[in-house]
């Protein structure tokens, strides 16, 4: 055993961390951090660009991009064959979609993020559209609308609480509560579809799935949807913490963070959003065939997969997640419109998701 | 046994600390004080109790029994709520901080600067974030604020963590297997660090396997074996060939050592 | 017997539905033991129909619970018609859509020693070996709803339920009256699963009659969800406003394919399968021409009475079509609506 102890270091070296020895001394270096801090358009352009890269929204956006100018070109030079841009496409078909899965996309990310799965959203989507449908034809739309966001909500609270308080993986516990409300579902409504048609007056119908020519009334909740999440998830407060526990529950732990709190804040949004997206497919369907929603859970996370959302948690973004959304909707609509051969299109659709997340996990290796 | 002299003035003092996991006995009667301006090194061998002590310390786990005071007043059914509000900060090994957090992000991480609606400023904790990396702690290769920490090498990332300690003027800052993480200059760096934040009025607890970086820093020495305190003694008193016998060979190890036997 | 619909509107109640789905529980609980006795008085016809034979007592096995189940609850309601006429001590039990439970029921009614089992082979194979034991213990065994699969063939001795084939045929025949089609016109098959069995047997039948003037069908995916539908059916119907007819193989796109045709502007015949309030409303208000409805009623009657005329003359069994020859269009659509054909017809 060596006895001398090592002489601390005296003169500052080029380390990854320096601090001066004397205790009022201040490091006083060449350059500093606050040096590179961009001051004009262009540097804070690029330097923002730079902090965007790998973090989910960025690559996948310019992919979306490309092919949206490339389905609105075809639709331009031949729009017959590729009727994309023609109004009953547009708003019969696109914006309405489109908002259902990015709103039950979004829901499924933010879980994701905090580092939760819930297998029970399609479940909870059937369930709460039946809860907005029948109490809507016996009381009113605006009693509908309360209860299947307390539906929808209390459902993912329970879930969340057997996951925080009993410690099961939600993937066990959220599978087994989705099979408990498909099958109650059924219990409350029995086996025929529950029909909207007294409660839906012309309010509900504006409200809801207002037609505007080429776009509608979902389209513009999903704008606001995805204002308010982005403010919530990546400028409050309370969407840090989400980050912080989904990433690294024992650090946000150590800074007295509630990890089991913020997850079922989680929760409840999740819950929130999909009764949300379920009152927009009751009004537009005009109806909600219990055990029919079971494969919406599997298509919102791939929504947020394929926008960047990681698996593990602490990682994705709202716009990510809604472009996710659109990039699966326009691409099946694509295929349809292109007259692909109606037993393949889930293969191609199967394919793009794999591909798309394979692309972003490429990708999540290049931020900085 | 050493009996250690006297501390100019009392931070953090535990009496009789026992944690049982079941009938499983991790800490037995431990007590000791941490004085203001003090570095103390916690050592021991694996499973000497050491991340247990540093949990409770930091309020993350409930003592089974035992008593808990700072600056002398008793403070009973301690968690990490309450050592927040004291001032105590842990950084642990390799989880300080959330990889896929930018730095600004971390730093802040539940002490957000908001407005009233709780939407944090990003601008002023960038701002506030780029003075710190460039005063408090000067650290190499770190481009912004808001470069992910995940992107960061060890080193930076213990960095980060400290400065995040010491901007928030914690009093107490326990580091957990802090340089296992480092390279060698780095940890040069850093326990000048320590000493240097002494000199600010911030005490600090050391948890290492490493002997001479122990001893180099640290004023007092604390060392565990199975559970229980067998030797707390200060610099002068000691040597790394004493403190090596104790890690060693626990209380036996000591005694060997002073009979000149080891 | 009260209709489904109004059991389950004055079942639910908003506020208390959380309530209601503790019951849940107590129901399923229950619901494997839940007998219905269709008990005869002695006698029957002077010919012996209803009283021959000794030993009358059947067991009757439902894969869903018709309590909550619109469809099964006809089924049973026939079986029970059939039962009280010809009198058999029939008893109901279901398997609530446990494929374990429904073997775990049969191999307990063996034990029993009936002389007639009726079973559904939802779950094919699983269900074959405790069938061909009720068989070696001489229990005769009917098929209803599902056929048994070949492996079954000595075991079971007859099916009743709807012949998908046959009835596509009756569908695409259906369609050719209606509609003038000529060869390469396009017809679209929508199914919620094209791949499934349902759909293949269907849409085959279908294209059979249409194969008669050149007419093609087109599969579209449209999965179980309305709102998946809608949007696959308005897409496929805005890029093809040259489809001349359309057949919905299944009960989600024939429930959506008016909403569709008006979101993208396209009006053609529709002639499909499987019944639910949007097609009855569609063939009262002419957007939809006729569908095949499986006649569920028909699966348990016409099982039991054949077992009936099996145990007391010793008649044997014969497949039957429950779909019958005929389509539910706006001349008998009415019979879906009355109130006391709730449960029977519909």
């Amino acid at each position: 055993m060596p006895d001398t102890h090592e002489a601390p270091p005296t003169e500052r070296e080029q380390h990854v961390l320096t601090a001066p020895v004397s205790t009022t001394s201040i490091a006083t270096r060449s350059r500093t951090l606050s040096d590179s801090v961009p001051t004009t358009f262009g540097e804070r352009v690029r330097d923002s660009i730079r902090y965007t890269r790998g973090r989910g929204a960025l690559e996948i956006g310019i992919i979306f991009l490309a092919v949206l100018i490339g389905f609105i070109i075809a639709g331009l030079v031949a729009p017959n064959d590729f009727p994309f841009l023609a109004p009953s496409n547009l708003s019969g078909v696109i914006s309405q979609s489109i908002p259902v899965l990015a709103l039950l996309g979004i829901a499924a990310g933010i879980l994701m993020i905090a580092g939760e799965f819930d297998l029970s959203l399609g479940a909870n989507l059937g369930f709460s559209a039946i809860v907005f449908i029948r109490v809507s034809e016996e009381i009113g739309w605006g009693w509908g609308v309360a209860a299947a966001l307390g539906s929808g909500i209390g459902i993912a609270l329970v879930n969340g609480l057997i996951v925080v308080v009993t410690k099961i993986p939600s993937f066990i516990a959220t599978l087994g509560m989705g099979f408990f409300w498909v099958g109650a579902s059924f219990f409350v409504n029995g086996t025929a579809p529950a029909i909207l048609s007294g409660a839906k007056d012309d309010v509900l119908t504006t409200l809801f799935v207002g037609d505007f020519g080429v776009f509608r009334m979902q389209l513009v909740w999903l704008l606001i949807m995805g204002v308010v999440g982005w403010l919530f998830l990546h400028r409050h407060k309370l969407g840090n913490h989400i980050f912080a526990v989904g990433g690294n529950a024992q650090a946000a732990k150590a800074i007295s963070i509630n990890p089991g709190r913020v997850k079922l804040l989680a929760f409840g949004i999740f819950g929130g959003l999909v009764a949300f997206a379920a009152i927009l497919i009751a009004v537009r369907t005009n109806s909600m065939q219990p055990g029919s929603t079971v494969d919406y859970t599997l298509m919102a996370i791939a929504a947020a997969v394929v926008g960047g959302t990681s698996l593990l948690g602490g990682r994705g973004s709202i716009i990510g997640m809604i472009i996710g959304a659109a990039l699966i909707r326009i691409i099946e609509n694509g295929l349809i419109l292109a007259k692909a051969p109606g037993f393949y299109i889930q293969l191609f659709v199967g394919l793009i998701i794999v591909v798309a997340a394979i692309f972003n996990k490429l990708m999540e290796g290049k931020a900085s | 046994m050493t009996e250690t002299t006297a501390i100019t003035e009392e931070l953090l003092r535990v009496e009789g600390v026992t944690k049982r996991y079941g009938a499983n006995t991790v800490l037995d009667d431990v007590s000791f004080t941490i004085g203001r301006n003090e570095v103390v090194g916690l050592l021991g061998d694996n499973g000497a109790g050491k991340s247990t002590l540093v949990k409770i310390m930091s309020g993350v786990v409930p003592m089974t029994q035992g008593a808990y005071f700072w600056e002398g007043t008793r403070y009973d059914g301690i968690d990490r709520q309450k050592t927040e509000e004291l001032g105590v900060e842990t950084i642990f090994q390799d989880s300080a901080l959330v990889p896929q957090m930018s730095i600004t992000r971390n730093i802040f991480m539940g002490r957000e600067i908001t407005n009233p609606l709780g939407l944090m400023k990003m601008r002023e904790m960038d701002r506030i974030t780029t003075e710190i990396l460039d005063t408090v702690v000067t650290i190499e290769g770190i481009k912004s604020a808001k470069q992910l920490v995940g992107s960061l090498s060890g080193g930076q990332a213990q960095a980060v963590a400290i400065a995040r300690a010491v901007h928030f003027k914690r009093s107490l800052l326990i580091l957990d297997e802090p340089t296992s993480a480092l390279a060698v200059r780095a940890t040069e760096a850093l326990l000048a660090y320590l000493r240097q934040l002494k000199g600010e009025g911030v005490s600090s607890v050391l948890v290492t396997h490493n002997l001479h970086h122990a001893y180099e820093v640290c004023d007092r020495h604390i060392v565990m074996n199975h559970g229980r305190k067998i030797l707390d003694v200060r610099r002068e008193e000691t040597s790394v060939e004493e403190l090596t016998a104790a890690v060693v060979e626990g209380a036996v190890g000591v005694e060997r050592f002073r009979a000149g036997t080891f | 017997m009260k209709g489904h619909n109004e059991v389950i509107a004055t079942r639910f109640r908003p506020l208390a539905a959380v309530v209601a789905l503790a019951g849940a529980g107590a129901l399923a609980l229950t619901g494997c033991t839940a007998a219905s006795n269709a008990s005869s008085e002695t006698g029957g016809l002077e010919d012996g129909f209803g009283s021959r034979s000794e030993n009358r007592d059947a067991y009757f096995f439902t894969y869903y619970n018709p309590a909550s189940d619109v469809f099964w609850a006809q089924i049973l309601n026939g079986a029970e018609d059939a039962a009280e006429l010809g009198g058999l001590e029939l008893t109901h039990q279901t398997a609530e859509g446990d494929p374990d439970k429904m073997v775990d029921l049969v191999s307990t009614a063996i034990a029993t020693s009936p002389s007639i089992i009726f079973m559904p082979f939802n779950e094919g194979e699983k269900w074959v070996s405790v069938a061909c034991d009720a068989a070696d213990a001489g229990i005769e065994v009917i098929a209803y709803n599902v056929p048994a699969p070949d492996s079954a063939a000595d075991c079971v001795s007859a099916f009743v339920g709807q012949d998908f084939f046959e009835v596509g045929t009756l569908v695409g025949a259906r369609l050719l009256e209606e509609v003038d089609l000529q060869a390469g016109d396009k017809v679209l098959f929508p199914a919620e699963e094209p791949e499934q069995n349902y759909a293949i047997q269907r849409g085959g039948g279908v294209q059979e009659a249409l194969d008669e003037v050149g007419a093609e069908g087109e599969y579209l995916r449209t999965s179980g969800a309305d709102e998946e539908a809608l949007n696959s059916l308005t897409a496929w119907l805005t890029a093809n406003p040259d489809v001349k007819a359309i057949t919905p193989l299944g009960g989600t796109p024939h429930r959506n394919i008016v909403a569709a045709m008006e979101a993208a502007g396209v009006s053609v015949p529709v002639v499909g399968f499987d019944t639910s309030p949007q097609v009855i409303d569609g063939i009262k208000n002419g957007a939809i021409i006729a569908t095949a409805d499986q006649q569920g009623f028909i699966q348990g009657f016409q099982s039991v009475m054949q077992g009936v005329l099996w145990l007391d003359f010793g008649f044997a069994p014969a497949n039957i079509n429950s779909g019958g020859t005929g389509l539910i269009d706006e001349s008998n659509v009415s019979f879906l609506e009355e109130d006391d054909l709730q449960g029977v017809r519909f």
